[in-house]
């Protein structure tokens, strides 16, 4: 009988240990990325490919998303601003939400959705197809040869993009406030230098670089772990980026909280 | 010479399935052996736990000195490059040429220029006979020509020890036929140990040195082949006539009450005689093995299973020793003694499986 109380009281503790173990998991992987980032030889070539890969299908969403929500910012504070009185300040306050919340989570977003994406795929019907297993067999380690280039690729670019949507979200938010609300191109400009200050670009570009790494090793544990055939692959590709998105939101909470208890703001 | 794999009270399950239990072989360095079992007893499994792609709860595997099962991963994918794995569906990369597939290993692991990859992956294009389809992407071309590049690009690298997962599966006859020639010819070439797994019954009784066989979690036998393709144990007799009749079930073990009922159908047709009863199949007979082709050497493999033989002929079955006498009568003047040069741990005689 004992042999027999085993297996049914296993399956149950599992499944209540599945969470931790998926985290244990994604975590392991990340640590296996970062340790093969430094093993030789270096995927230059695929770290290229992917790069162009995932800048191709994001630069243009994040382009064509970050102005209107510039604009958005601009308008919902230029308003509240003057309700106050403090219209003034409208472009540091829209311009610091621009570029330390809503740039890095823009980019996080589509490299996630749009990259992440299709890196998940890329790798769940590689495994599938066995080819990862044919890859292992031959003494290469699919987390040196494809993640790793995948996910240096995912961070490069949520950087750089980063810097592009902080732009462009800029400018939107100056044109629409200076030509729909009326405020003034130098109070727009002033209260910008009055309030916003080196570390607030760092942080920016900081979450950036965490975000795009989160999101390459989620679509990727995702991808390298498809459940069930071909289907699985959809179902991967779906948790991705769902899974993502919930990690980066709490991740930028986490991050926003501690920046702002470390560096105080400009002024007091 | 191909390299010995040992493999030690090997258990593997997902979740609170057993797939096989104590599972313990030999592989014997440069021969080629073929494990037989019906589908779903995990054949690809234990391929797969020999390389260190899935690894077994208990056991060990010893390659070379390292365990592919709980040593190091640095000594593991080390060892990996002595292994060729033909996949079942051949697992190329979808996204490369043939050629490209095939040079793969040469470029990630030799500094080898690339007119020497091409000598060398030309060569083996030739040797699987895909010549002309090189730059053919693997979407393009049949799962015949898919498995054979597999092949290709698994022994691109020179390995000691290739595996192949139903190198038959999808082929017609006259295919199979080939492949198992080919099989043959790579092991006079390059004397790889070999390990085949199948449950065509063409390869099992013309290409192995070796047999094996797994059924209902267990490995029910591992010998020269003479020892399983002359066995009268029931599992062994039915799955080499391929016949519905025995202890073998659609999906697992036929439970007893059906057994019964069979038994009782089959004295009944005795009894009328025959008539319109069960049909008579074809067992698969004590075929002789292939040989290389025409201009190849001898295969090495052949002396050395030859002698390994001899030192066990006192312990084999009655009827496979006569088997193997009378295929080879120069062996009757050998000394019969039990322990020549062979360890006992080579052969697992067949036995009963009884449901655990």
């Amino acid at each position: 009988m004992s042999g027999n109380t085993a297996p049914t009281r296993l399956p149950n503790a599992g499944r209540a240990l599945w969470p931790l173990r998926e985290t244990g998991r994604v975590l392991t992987l990340a640590i296996t990325v970062v340790r093969d980032t430094f093993r030789r030889p270096f995927q230059l070539r695929e770290l290229i490919e992917q790069f162009w890969f995932v800048a191709s299908v994001s630069i243009l969403p994040a382009a064509l998303v970050s102005i209107p929500f510039g604009a958005v910012i601009a308008l919902q504070v230029g308003s509240l601003t003057q309700q106050l009185g403090a219209q003034s300040f409208t472009g540091g306050a829209s311009v610091l939400a621009v570029i330390q919340q809503a740039s890095p989570l823009i980019v996080a977003l589509l490299i996630s959705g749009a990259g992440g994406s299709a890196i998940c795929a890329d790798l769940g019907s590689r495994k599938i197809r066995e080819e990862l297993d044919a890859m292992e067999v031959m003494g290469i380690s699919p987390v040196q040869r494809l993640v790793v280039p995948r996910v240096l690729a995912t961070m490069g670019v949520a950087v750089l993009l980063n810097g592009l949507v902080s732009v462009v979200g800029t400018l939107g938010g100056y044109y629409f406030n200076v030509l729909m609300q009326g405020g003034t191109p130098g109070a727009y400009l002033q209260s910008f230098s009055a309030l916003a200050q080196l570390p607030d670009l760092w942080i920016s570009e900081v979450k950036a670089l965490i975000f795009g790494f989160i999101a390459g090793i989620i679509a990727a544990y995702r991808g390298l772990n498809p459940r069930g055939g071909p289907k699985g692959v959809g179902d991967a590709v779906n948790q991705s980026v769902v899974i993502t998105f919930l990690l980066l939101f709490l991740v930028n909470l986490a991050m926003t909280m501690i920046y702002l208890h470390i560096v105080p703001p400009k002024g007091s | 010479m191909g390299i010995e794999v040992r493999v030690e009270g090997l258990t593997k399950s997902f979740g609170s399935q057993k797939i096989w239990q104590d599972v313990s072989l030999t592989l014997p360095a440069g021969e080629v052996s073929v494990m037989l079992g019906p589908s779903g007893t995990g054949k690809t499994v234990f391929l797969k736990s020999l390389i260190g792609l899935i690894r077994p709860e208990r056991g060990r595997v010893m390659v070379d000195g390292t365990d592919m099962v709980g040593g190091r991963e640095r000594d593991i994918y080390r060892t990996r490059k002595l292994f060729g794995l033909m996949f079942q569906d051949g697992a190329l990369f979808g996204s490369m040429s043939l050629y490209d597939n095939i040079a793969f290993p040469l470029r990630e692991h030799t500094r080898k220029s690339e007119k020497e990859i091409k000598k060398i992956v030309m060569e083996r294009i030739g040797m699987v006979g895909l010549e002309g389809s090189e730059r053919k992407l693997p979407g393009e071309i049949s799962g015949g020509m898919r498995k054979r590049a597999g092949l290709a690009r698994a022994l691109v690298l020179d390995p000691q020890i290739i595996l192949c997962d139903e190198p038959d599966s999808g082929l017609d006859p006259v295919r199979t036929s080939y492949i198992s020639q080919l099989l043959i010819d790579l092991n006079a070439q390059i004397d790889a140990t070999m390990l085949i797994v199948t449950h065509n019954l063409d390869i099992a009784s013309t290409v192995p040195d070796n047999m094996g066989m797994l059924y209902n979690r267990n490995l029910v036998a591992f010998g020269p082949r003479e020892v399983l393709l002359t066995s009268d144990e029931p599992v062994v007799a039915q799955f080499l006539c391929g016949s519905p009749e025995g202890p073998i079930g659609m999906s697992e073990e036929k439970d007893q009450e059906t057994l019964a009922k069979e038994r009782e159908r089959a004295q009944a047709a005795n009894g009328s005689g025959g008539g319109s009863g069960s049909t008579q199949r074809q067992r698969a007979t004590l075929a002789p093995q292939l040989t290389p082709s025409d201009g190849l050497p001898p295969r090495q493999a052949v002396n050395r299973h030859r002698d390994r033989v001899r030192g066990m002929l006192g312990t084999l079955p009655d009827a496979a020793r006569k088997a193997v006498l009378d295929a080879d009568p120069g062996l009757a003047g050998a000394p019969a003694a039990p322990g020549g040069d062979h360890d006992g741990s080579t052969m697992v005689l067949p036995k009963a499986v009884t449901a655990t």
